[in-house]
């Protein structure tokens, strides 16, 4: 809920003022990383089962890491 | 023209990247290094100093130096190109975002485990994230002004505890000498060499600085005054627990800030945790400041300061999601840290300098 409500609060501070100087790229690109931060914190204070980047890292890098540490 | 208006003196350049390095680094890497090469350590530092001074000397002040007024992605999309500069300054930014997503993990976990056990993590890390959003979003100049504060207050902490520690040091702990194999120490100093490629951030505000022909002063005293500390550090604390034990202890510097005395005063671990926050708050401002601008050049958008707050949320969640306890943390830094932390601090940098040799880039106007 505070999630919610302290990003409520971010976009009525942010969003007027963006609209005021007509900046529609940054309105744009601050509602799209608004909308994956909300849906992360939401999916988390839910349980909901989520991506972790960690493991994507640990994927892409792994067989580098086992030649670095077999030497 | 660029986004960011305010101006840095080459001081504080040299203090914010020193900083950045030291935040997190001095609590992780003595365990680490001294699990990996126990009491050669000192050698890995000494191999990590000379390559990390050539290599960051070449990649990013003359790199930087090759394109005055600009910062790392507007001068990666000036050499290839729109597109390519774009995703290259986006995955910068992506990478910084998981790297400060660690930081933020790194500070909860030291404070849980070690400070206040009873508190949740999500507590430090929103208090942590909220500091560094203000402070990123009041911009450079500000954060760079605190930090020209509290670093020389960090350092001095730092000595003040190796000091008073001194009279139990044992540096017949740092014997024998050369008892690991040299691909091992090799390896431990590639270690280092990764966190210290997080001073590349330098190629972000490199451009700000009021006197940019400073640079060539900076990219000598970022190095001494980093591998002075660091070295002292280590040393300091491999010759007080030994090596065996500093590498069974999840943060060595700390438990070496619970153990000294000082006078009749005992316990500063206190005052070395205060000072440590501080250090740390303007650790992952730096990165976030990076994160944000590296991700406003991609997107070509005039302002970075809408990203702060939402990148603040994603961070928040990425903290507490990425890792499932502080073994975990320990295990992705001594397996995939080399890999992952070269290719985006040293290899990118270094395949933009390929670039700009071949293409003969040069905008310095022979200054």
């Amino acid at each position: 809920m505070l999630i919610v409500v302290i990003s409520a609060g971010m976009v009525f501070c942010e969003v007027p003022k963006l609209m005021h100087r007509q900046m529609w790229r940054e309105l744009w690109a601050f509602s799209v990383f608004l909308a994956i931060g909300l849906a992360g914190a939401l999916a988390l204070a839910l349980d909901l089962p989520l991506p972790n980047p960690i493991r994507l890292i640990e994927f892409i890098f792994g067989p580098l890491s086992k030649l670095i540490y077999s030497g | 023209m660029g986004i960011e208006k305010g101006r840095i003196s080459s001081r504080q350049a040299t203090y914010l990247v020193v900083n950045t390095i030291l935040g997190t680094s001095i609590l992780f890497l003595p365990a680490l290094m001294a699990g990996e090469v126990g009491q050669d350590a000192w050698v890995a530092i000494l191999i990590a100093a000379v390559l990390g001074f050539l290599i960051g000397s070449v990649l990013v002040i003359s790199l930087g130096l090759r394109f005055p007024g600009k910062n790392f992605v507007e001068y990666a999309i000036e050499l290839v190109g729109p597109l390519g500069g774009r995703i290259l300054g986006f995955l910068w930014g992506g990478f910084y975002l998981v790297v400060n997503g660690i930081i933020v993990r790194e500070f909860g976990e030291l404070l849980k485990t070690e400070v206040m056990p009873e508190t949740p993590l999500i507590v430090f890390v929103v208090m942590i994230l909220s500091m560094a959003v203000f402070g990123v979003y009041l911009g450079l100049e500000v954060f760079a002004r605190v930090n020209e504060i509290v670093f020389p207050l960090f350092l001095g902490v730092l000595l003040l505890l190796l000091l008073t520690g001194l009279p139990e040091m044992d540096f017949r702990n740092l014997q024998p000498v050369f008892q690991h194999r040299f691909p091992d120490i090799m390896v431990s100093a590639a270690n280092l060499l990764a966190f210290y490629g997080e001073g590349v951030v330098l190629a972000m505000f490199l451009p700000y600085m009021r006197q940019p022909e400073e640079a060539k002063r900076v990219q000598y005293e970022i190095p001494i005054i980093l591998n002075f500390t660091m070295l002292l550090v280590i040393v300091g604390v491999i010759a007080y627990f030994g090596a065996g034990e500093a590498a069974r202890m999840v943060f060595p510097t700390f438990e070496l800030a619970k153990a000294v005395r000082l006078g009749f005063v005992e316990r500063i671990e206190s005052l070395f945790v205060g000072i440590w926050v501080t250090s740390v708050g303007v650790k992952v401002m730096v990165i976030s400041y990076v994160t944000v601008l590296a991700l406003a050049h991609s997107l070509s958008l005039r302002d970075y300061r809408p990203l702060v707050f939402p990148c603040g949320l994603i961070l928040a969640v990425l903290s507490v999601l990425q890792f499932a306890d502080t073994n975990h943390i320990r295990e992705f830094l001594a397996r995939y840290w080399i890999p992952f932390g070269f290719t985006f601090q040293w290899f990118i940098p270094f395949l933009l300098y390929l670039v700009a040799l071949v293409r003969k880039k040069d905008q310095s106007g022979g200054r």
